[in-house]
Protein backbone atom coordinates (compact mmCIF):
# COMPACT_ATOMS: atom_id res chain seq x y z
CA UNK A 1 0.00 0.00 0.00
CA UNK A 2 1.77 3.45 -0.62
CA UNK A 3 -0.09 5.68 2.08
CA UNK A 4 2.00 5.79 5.53
CA UNK A 5 0.60 4.66 8.73
CA UNK A 6 0.17 8.73 9.35
CA UNK A 7 -1.65 9.31 6.37
CA UNK A 8 -4.31 6.44 7.32
CA UNK A 9 -4.08 7.54 10.43
CA UNK A 10 -5.36 10.84 9.75
CA UNK A 11 -8.11 9.87 7.08
CA UNK A 12 -9.68 8.11 9.96
CA UNK A 13 -9.30 11.43 12.41
CA UNK A 14 -11.03 13.08 9.36
CA UNK A 15 -13.94 10.56 9.37
CA UNK A 16 -14.41 10.72 13.03
CA UNK A 17 -14.91 14.71 12.84
CA UNK A 18 -17.12 14.29 9.43
CA UNK A 19 -19.37 12.05 12.19
CA UNK A 20 -20.07 15.42 14.40
CA UNK A 21 -23.43 16.14 13.53
CA UNK A 22 -26.48 16.78 15.26
CA UNK A 23 -28.42 14.26 12.67
CA UNK A 24 -25.63 11.89 14.74
CA UNK A 25 -26.52 12.61 18.22
CA UNK A 26 -23.54 15.16 18.38
CA UNK A 27 -24.56 18.53 19.78
CA UNK A 28 -23.30 20.48 16.66
CA UNK A 29 -22.87 20.41 13.25
CA UNK A 30 -18.76 21.57 12.99
CA UNK A 31 -18.56 18.08 10.58
CA UNK A 32 -20.37 19.24 8.18
CA UNK A 33 -16.99 21.87 7.82
CA UNK A 34 -14.26 20.04 8.58
CA UNK A 35 -10.66 20.87 7.41
CA UNK A 36 -6.94 19.55 7.35
CA UNK A 37 -4.46 22.12 7.73
CA UNK A 38 -6.67 24.55 6.26
CA UNK A 39 -4.29 28.09 5.25
CA UNK A 40 -7.15 30.23 4.32
CA UNK A 41 -9.17 32.29 6.48
CA UNK A 42 -12.29 30.32 7.78
CA UNK A 43 -15.29 32.23 6.47
CA UNK A 44 -18.31 33.02 9.07
CA UNK A 45 -20.49 30.96 6.34
CA UNK A 46 -18.38 27.91 7.42
CA UNK A 47 -18.89 28.06 11.02
CA UNK A 48 -18.93 25.59 12.94
CA UNK A 49 -15.67 24.69 11.69
CA UNK A 50 -13.04 22.15 12.55
CA UNK A 51 -9.34 21.85 11.31
CA UNK A 52 -7.01 19.37 11.78
CA UNK A 53 -3.20 19.54 11.97
CA UNK A 54 -0.73 16.47 12.63
CA UNK A 55 2.05 18.73 13.75
CA UNK A 56 4.84 17.51 14.90
CA UNK A 57 5.73 13.25 16.21
CA UNK A 58 8.60 11.71 17.90
CA UNK A 59 10.08 8.74 16.86
CA UNK A 60 11.71 5.94 19.22
CA UNK A 61 13.31 2.53 18.18
CA UNK A 62 13.47 0.83 21.49
CA UNK A 63 13.18 -2.76 19.73
CA UNK A 64 15.06 -3.75 16.58
CA UNK A 65 12.73 -3.83 13.34
CA UNK A 66 10.00 -1.02 15.00
CA UNK A 67 10.10 2.53 15.19
CA UNK A 68 7.78 3.64 18.06
CA UNK A 69 5.95 7.19 16.84
CA UNK A 70 4.61 9.71 19.36
CA UNK A 71 2.26 11.73 16.72
CA UNK A 72 1.18 15.06 18.03
CA UNK A 73 -2.61 16.70 16.58
CA UNK A 74 -4.88 19.14 17.29
CA UNK A 75 -8.05 19.99 15.85
CA UNK A 76 -9.25 24.02 15.96
CA UNK A 77 -12.79 24.60 16.12
CA UNK A 78 -15.04 27.57 15.68
CA UNK A 79 -17.94 27.89 16.38
CA UNK A 80 -20.21 31.53 16.67
CA UNK A 81 -23.85 31.58 18.98
CA UNK A 82 -24.07 35.82 19.35
CA UNK A 83 -24.09 35.99 23.87
CA UNK A 84 -23.79 32.40 24.04
CA UNK A 85 -20.92 31.40 21.97
CA UNK A 86 -19.24 30.87 25.55
CA UNK A 87 -21.62 27.67 26.32
CA UNK A 88 -21.72 26.56 21.94
CA UNK A 89 -17.72 26.62 22.86
CA UNK A 90 -18.07 24.14 25.15
CA UNK A 91 -20.59 21.97 22.97
CA UNK A 92 -18.24 21.94 20.22
CA UNK A 93 -15.43 20.56 22.91
CA UNK A 94 -17.53 18.07 23.92
CA UNK A 95 -18.29 16.97 20.61
CA UNK A 96 -14.03 17.02 19.60
CA UNK A 97 -13.48 15.20 22.69
CA UNK A 98 -16.15 12.35 21.83
CA UNK A 99 -15.08 11.83 18.11
CA UNK A 100 -11.32 11.50 18.87
CA UNK A 101 -12.08 8.86 21.27
CA UNK A 102 -13.87 7.31 18.79
CA UNK A 103 -16.86 5.44 20.61
CA UNK A 104 -14.02 4.00 22.95
CA UNK A 105 -11.83 2.82 20.18
CA UNK A 106 -8.61 4.58 20.28
CA UNK A 107 -6.66 2.43 17.78
CA UNK A 108 -8.64 3.77 14.87
CA UNK A 109 -9.19 1.13 12.71
CA UNK A 110 -8.79 0.91 9.20
CA UNK A 111 -8.93 -2.48 9.01
CA UNK A 112 -7.12 -3.35 11.82
CA UNK A 113 -6.03 -1.16 14.72
CA UNK A 114 -3.36 1.40 13.20
CA UNK A 115 -2.45 2.94 16.77
CA UNK A 116 -1.92 1.69 19.89
CA UNK A 117 -3.39 4.21 21.72
CA UNK A 118 -4.80 7.82 21.43
CA UNK A 119 -4.56 10.39 24.44
CA UNK A 120 -6.04 13.49 24.86
CA UNK A 121 -3.06 16.13 26.02
CA UNK A 122 -4.77 19.33 26.44
CA UNK A 123 -7.45 22.15 25.69
CA UNK A 124 -8.29 25.28 24.92
CA UNK A 125 -11.16 27.98 24.59
CA UNK A 126 -11.05 31.78 23.35
CA UNK A 127 -13.80 34.02 22.72
CA UNK A 128 -13.44 37.34 20.48
CA UNK A 129 -15.46 39.91 19.39
CA UNK A 130 -15.49 41.90 16.25
CA UNK A 131 -18.24 41.78 14.20
CA UNK A 132 -19.67 39.24 15.74
CA UNK A 133 -18.97 36.91 18.55
CA UNK A 134 -16.72 34.10 17.54
CA UNK A 135 -15.05 31.18 19.90
CA UNK A 136 -12.46 28.70 19.26
CA UNK A 137 -11.76 25.71 20.83
CA UNK A 138 -8.52 23.64 20.49
CA UNK A 139 -7.97 19.68 21.19
CA UNK A 140 -4.20 18.29 21.38
CA UNK A 141 -4.09 15.09 21.54
CA UNK A 142 -1.06 12.38 20.93
CA UNK A 143 -1.66 8.95 19.31
CA UNK A 144 1.51 6.30 19.51
CA UNK A 145 1.65 3.84 16.62
CA UNK A 146 4.44 1.83 15.25
CA UNK A 147 5.81 1.15 12.17
CA UNK A 148 8.44 -1.24 10.88
CA UNK A 149 11.65 0.30 10.94
CA UNK A 150 12.35 2.09 7.59
CA UNK A 151 8.97 1.48 5.89
CA UNK A 152 6.40 4.07 7.10
CA UNK A 153 3.94 2.51 4.63
CA UNK A 154 4.10 -0.86 6.83
CA UNK A 155 3.01 -2.16 10.60
CA UNK A 156 5.33 -4.76 12.40
CA UNK B 1 -12.77 82.24 14.01
CA UNK B 2 -11.34 80.89 17.21
CA UNK B 3 -9.48 77.25 16.73
CA UNK B 4 -12.43 75.52 18.51
CA UNK B 5 -15.02 76.97 16.08
CA UNK B 6 -12.32 75.93 12.71
CA UNK B 7 -12.68 72.39 13.51
CA UNK B 8 -16.05 72.70 14.24
CA UNK B 9 -16.34 73.91 10.72
CA UNK B 10 -14.20 71.58 9.80
CA UNK B 11 -16.44 68.69 11.06
CA UNK B 12 -19.08 69.80 9.43
CA UNK B 13 -17.94 69.66 6.63
CA UNK B 14 -16.42 66.11 7.01
CA UNK B 15 -19.62 65.12 7.98
CA UNK B 16 -21.51 66.46 5.75
CA UNK B 17 -23.80 63.87 4.46
CA UNK B 18 -24.87 65.52 0.59
CA UNK B 19 -20.91 66.68 -0.01
CA UNK B 20 -19.13 64.53 2.58
CA UNK B 21 -18.64 61.24 4.13
CA UNK B 22 -21.42 60.61 6.61
CA UNK B 23 -24.61 58.93 6.25
CA UNK B 24 -27.71 59.19 8.52
CA UNK B 25 -28.58 56.67 10.79
CA UNK B 26 -30.85 57.02 14.34
CA UNK B 27 -28.73 56.24 17.66
CA UNK B 28 -31.10 54.63 20.45
CA UNK B 29 -29.19 55.41 24.19
CA UNK B 30 -30.29 53.36 27.00
CA UNK B 31 -33.66 55.33 28.70
CA UNK B 32 -34.15 58.19 26.21
CA UNK B 33 -35.88 58.56 22.81
CA UNK B 34 -34.18 57.47 19.62
CA UNK B 35 -32.36 60.26 17.66
CA UNK B 36 -31.48 60.62 14.63
CA UNK B 37 -27.12 60.73 14.05
CA UNK B 38 -24.83 61.14 11.30
CA UNK B 39 -22.04 59.07 11.05
CA UNK B 40 -18.78 57.99 8.57
CA UNK B 41 -19.86 53.71 8.67
CA UNK B 42 -16.51 51.63 8.15
CA UNK B 43 -16.28 47.96 8.09
CA UNK B 44 -12.55 47.10 7.15
CA UNK B 45 -11.89 43.51 6.65
CA UNK B 46 -9.78 41.68 10.14
CA UNK B 47 -8.44 38.42 10.31
CA UNK B 48 -8.52 36.82 13.71
CA UNK B 49 -6.30 34.01 15.30
CA UNK B 50 -7.48 31.22 16.19
CA UNK B 51 -4.49 29.09 17.72
CA UNK B 52 -2.98 29.64 14.91
CA UNK B 53 -6.14 29.35 12.14
CA UNK B 54 -6.99 32.29 11.19
CA UNK B 55 -10.54 33.39 10.68
CA UNK B 56 -11.91 36.02 8.31
CA UNK B 57 -14.13 39.01 10.22
CA UNK B 58 -14.76 42.64 9.83
CA UNK B 59 -14.20 45.51 12.48
CA UNK B 60 -17.11 47.49 11.78
CA UNK B 61 -17.25 50.97 13.50
CA UNK B 62 -19.18 54.35 13.35
CA UNK B 63 -17.48 57.50 13.37
CA UNK B 64 -19.35 60.66 14.18
CA UNK B 65 -19.09 63.98 16.29
CA UNK B 66 -18.52 63.96 19.94
CA UNK B 67 -21.29 65.75 21.03
CA UNK B 68 -23.74 63.64 18.75
CA UNK B 69 -22.62 60.59 20.74
CA UNK B 70 -23.76 61.70 24.23
CA UNK B 71 -24.98 59.11 25.89
CA UNK B 72 -23.75 56.53 23.64
CA UNK B 73 -22.66 53.30 25.87
CA UNK B 74 -22.14 49.64 25.57
CA UNK B 75 -25.32 48.44 24.63
CA UNK B 76 -26.92 51.47 23.04
CA UNK B 77 -28.08 50.54 19.35
CA UNK B 78 -27.18 52.09 16.20
CA UNK B 79 -29.40 51.46 12.96
CA UNK B 80 -27.56 52.59 9.38
CA UNK B 81 -29.26 51.43 6.42
CA UNK B 82 -31.71 49.61 7.91
CA UNK B 83 -29.43 47.23 9.73
CA UNK B 84 -28.99 47.29 13.43
CA UNK B 85 -25.51 47.34 15.17
CA UNK B 86 -24.86 46.77 18.64
CA UNK B 87 -22.72 49.63 20.23
CA UNK B 88 -19.81 47.47 22.14
CA UNK B 89 -17.21 50.13 22.89
CA UNK B 90 -16.85 54.02 22.76
CA UNK B 91 -13.65 55.78 21.93
CA UNK B 92 -13.51 59.54 21.65
CA UNK B 93 -10.49 60.23 20.45
CA UNK B 94 -10.11 63.90 22.21
CA UNK B 95 -10.51 66.23 19.36
CA UNK B 96 -14.49 66.20 19.40
CA UNK B 97 -14.77 63.22 17.27
CA UNK B 98 -16.06 59.50 18.42
CA UNK B 99 -15.66 56.07 17.27
CA UNK B 100 -18.38 53.32 18.50
CA UNK B 101 -17.09 49.95 17.97
CA UNK B 102 -20.24 47.98 16.59
CA UNK B 103 -20.92 44.32 16.66
CA UNK B 104 -23.68 42.19 15.25
CA UNK B 105 -24.20 40.77 19.00
CA UNK B 106 -24.76 42.22 22.13
CA UNK B 107 -21.77 43.01 23.66
CA UNK B 108 -20.64 39.35 25.19
CA UNK B 109 -18.63 40.79 28.03
CA UNK B 110 -22.06 42.15 29.24
CA UNK B 111 -22.76 40.74 33.34
CA UNK B 112 -24.74 37.29 32.96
Amino acid sequence: MNVTIRQRLVDQLVLALKAVTVEAGFRTDAGKSVFVWNPIPTQKTQLPSLNLRDISETVTAPTPGVLWHELTCDVVGMISDGQATHEACRRLLADVLIAIHHEGDQRWRDPIGLATRTEITKTEMDVVQEERVLGAIRVEFRITYKTKQGDPFSLP
Amino acid sequence: MNLLESIAADLAGYFDPTSGFAQAAILMVAGADPRPVTVIFVEPYSALDAFGQPAASASPAAILRESEAIGAAPGSLLTIDSKTWNVVAVEPDGSGITRLVLSESATHGAPS
